[in-house]
């Protein structure tokens, strides 16, 4: 089956086209960072997002059908973000992809956000069901088992900020820039992550939540202590404090997927790995920690290469084809949902608002 | 032709043939949201109402605005992923000439008209027809700016903020006389405007957004430092 994918869920504006016919094959993935517009502002503005979906994705979709050969018509599926995210730019995704579908009939597949980057590991590795996925983006820390397509646990989520929000106020904080995780990772390899003693916001407390904002009060607090009278930091300082943030990160990580880990042994005794996804997932040092933590409790680390941890479209394109392939399609009628849980079941998080 | 608009209070889709008739029309009129839920399956209901095939549409027409932001995106995401999956040509309507094309000459009688758009805010979106059809700039006006913007004489109001600009306009002492046509673009009309233009061989308008406002954001305060 070929299936197209398009993702306008929030800053990010991409087009891919994927096929499981004759093993599984991205035959194209085109991403527009819309980092430009945003600048200026210091943060993702919803009604710049929406206009730029809007003019940039029409192209973007005829580029990515013709980097992958391939006409409408061959089509088997038309795969959309529909949640959650900005109602904005979900709304210029669904229609774009609604219309695609009407055109020629095409089967049309809403796919979560969430579900994309939970399923991506499969269209580049070999992972049966279940599996222990750790979700780590700009917008979402969850840690989540994965039973089926569309059957999902959350064991655990943030209470306030996600770990990528705390990469990149950490960074704001340190004159680092956006986005922080990168930043703050190049910075942390000369750094000494003993010389600021940051707290572990949950460590050691039992569950699977997190919690991030501690932390940023913390780093906050760290450098109005040493920034010169013009709040200036020292190139040392900041490589030092860096260092300290991404180690305070990763301990916080590691120990509550260490509990994950052990509810998950205990109700799904044949799970073999453990997937982290979303662009957290990018930092060298936490997937090696990570891949350390797996090691020792005897399941495979597995985590998606990293052009496929960011938001791209190449993941709602394999999530929508899982979906197609158990006949699980949706109507021209579809509201866009900015609010989506992947598991319904599980209580709200008050302070993480979507995120959780 | 398919046309099709929901940049205002309501959803409305319409097959026309090519002298302008309608073959099939679909509205869900008072609708405040649910555009982006609506509109696929109306657009769906009249192509299988005429047996017509998107492929073998002659031309695609969608309002531009000015209108609800969101409605703007809906009805021209729509259309561009109609025309780029089919190839057929897409035409833009801008919310004022749909209006204006839904009046009839009659109810005019040589009088200037002007298109009143709801921006969902105070200010109102207008656009003057000269009685000769001499369209003026558009533009977006206070109520009470109204009066001096517009040039002397009686006028028709159409448009779904024509009311308001109504009220403003009589408390300035002008004389007013409000179209039946108070609401949001119909479809048949934005289809028919489409073609009055391509058949006059006039380039239309480009099926981009006309959102007549840019965004209400401001930019973060430069550092102290930078500060006068």
């Amino acid at each position: 089956m070929i299936v197209l994918g398009i993702e306008a869920s929030c800053d990010e504006t991409a087009a891919a086209v994927v096929s499981d016919a004759g093993g599984r094959r991205i035959l194209a993935n085109l991403v527009h960072a819309q980092l430009a517009e945003h600048a200026p502002y210091g943060g993702v503005v919803p009604e710049i997002a929406a206009r730029a979906h809007l003019e940039k994705l029409p192209p973007l979709i005829a580029a990515a059908l013709d980097t992958a050969d391939i006409r409408f018509a061959e089509l088997d599926g038309v795969a959309f973000t529909g949640g959650p995210g900005l109602i904005g730019g979900l709304i210029v995704g669904a229609m774009t992809a609604k219309a695609i579908a009407l055109v020629h009939g095409t089967p049309l597949i809403a796919v979560n956000h969430l579900e994309g980057h939970a399923l991506t590991v499969r269209l580049t590795a070999e992972v049966a069901f279940p599996y222990l996925l750790l979700l780590v983006s700009g917008g979402h820390c969850q840690l989540l088992v994965v039973e089926d397509v569309g059957r999902y646990r959350r064991l655990g989520t943030t209470i306030d900020d996600a770990v990528g929000e705390a990469f990149d106020k950490a960074a704001k904080l340190l004159g680092l820039g956006y986005p922080g995780g990168p930043l703050i990772e190049r910075a942390a390899a000369a750094g000494d992550p003993a010389r600021f003693p940051l707290p572990r916001p949950m460590k050691g407390r039992p569950g699977c939540d997190f919690s991030f904002s501690g932390l940023k009060t913390a780093v906050r607090q760290a450098v109005s202590e040493i920034a010169d009278e013009a709040g200036r930091l020292a190139p040392r300082d900041v490589a030092d404090l860096a260092a300290a943030v991404e180690a305070a990160i990763g301990d916080c990580l590691v120990d509550r997927t260490a509990h994950a880990i052990a509810l998950f042994r205990d109700r799904h005794p044949a799970g073999r790995s453990l997937v982290v996804a979303g662009g957290v997932a990018a930092n060298a040092a936490l997937r090696a920690r990570l891949a350390g933590l797996a090691a020792a409790s005897g399941l495979a680390f597995i985590a998606p290469p990293q052009a496929l941890c960011t938001d791209n479209a190449a993941m709602i394109a394999w999530a929508g084809l899982e979906r197609l392939r158990l006949g699980l399609t949706d109507d021209l009628a579809f509201a866009p949902r900015p609010r989506w849980p992947l598991d319904p079941e599980a209580a709200p998080a008050i302070g993480a608002g979507v995120k959780a | 032709m398919l046309a099709f608009d929901t940049t205002g209070r309501g959803c409305s889709a319409a097959l026309l043939d090519g002298s302008g008739a309608v073959l099939a029309h679909r509205t869900a009129a008072e609708l405040e949201r649910g555009h982006a839920e609506r509109l696929m399956p109306m657009l769906r209901e009249v192509l299988e109402e005429t047996k017509v095939a998107v492929g073998a549409l002659g031309l695609i027409a969608v309002t531009t605005g000015p209108g609800a932001f969101t409605g703007i995106r809906i009805g021209l995401a729509a259309a561009h992923g109609l025309a780029l999956a089919s190839g057929v040509a897409l035409r833009g309507v801008t919310s004022f000439a749909a209006v204006a094309a839904a009046i009839d000459p009659e109810e005019r009688a040589d009088r200037p008209l002007l298109v009143a758009i709801d921006s969902r805010r105070v200010d109102i979106f207008v656009q003057h027809f000269a009685a000769d059809g001499t369209a003026s700039a558009p533009a977006v006006l206070p109520p009470a700016a109204l009066a001096d913007w517009v040039p002397p004489g009686e006028l028709a109001l159409a448009g779904d903020a024509a009311e308001a600009a109504a009220a403003a306009l009589r408390a300035a002492g002008r004389a007013v006389v409000l179209s039946p046509r108070l609401g949001p673009p119909d479809a048949a009309h934005v289809g028919r405007a489409a073609l009055a233009a391509w058949r006059a061989g006039e380039p239309g308008v480009p099926p981009q957004p006309f959102y007549l406002r840019a965004p209400a954001v401001t930019l973060p305060r430069q550092p102290a430092a930078a500060s006068p």
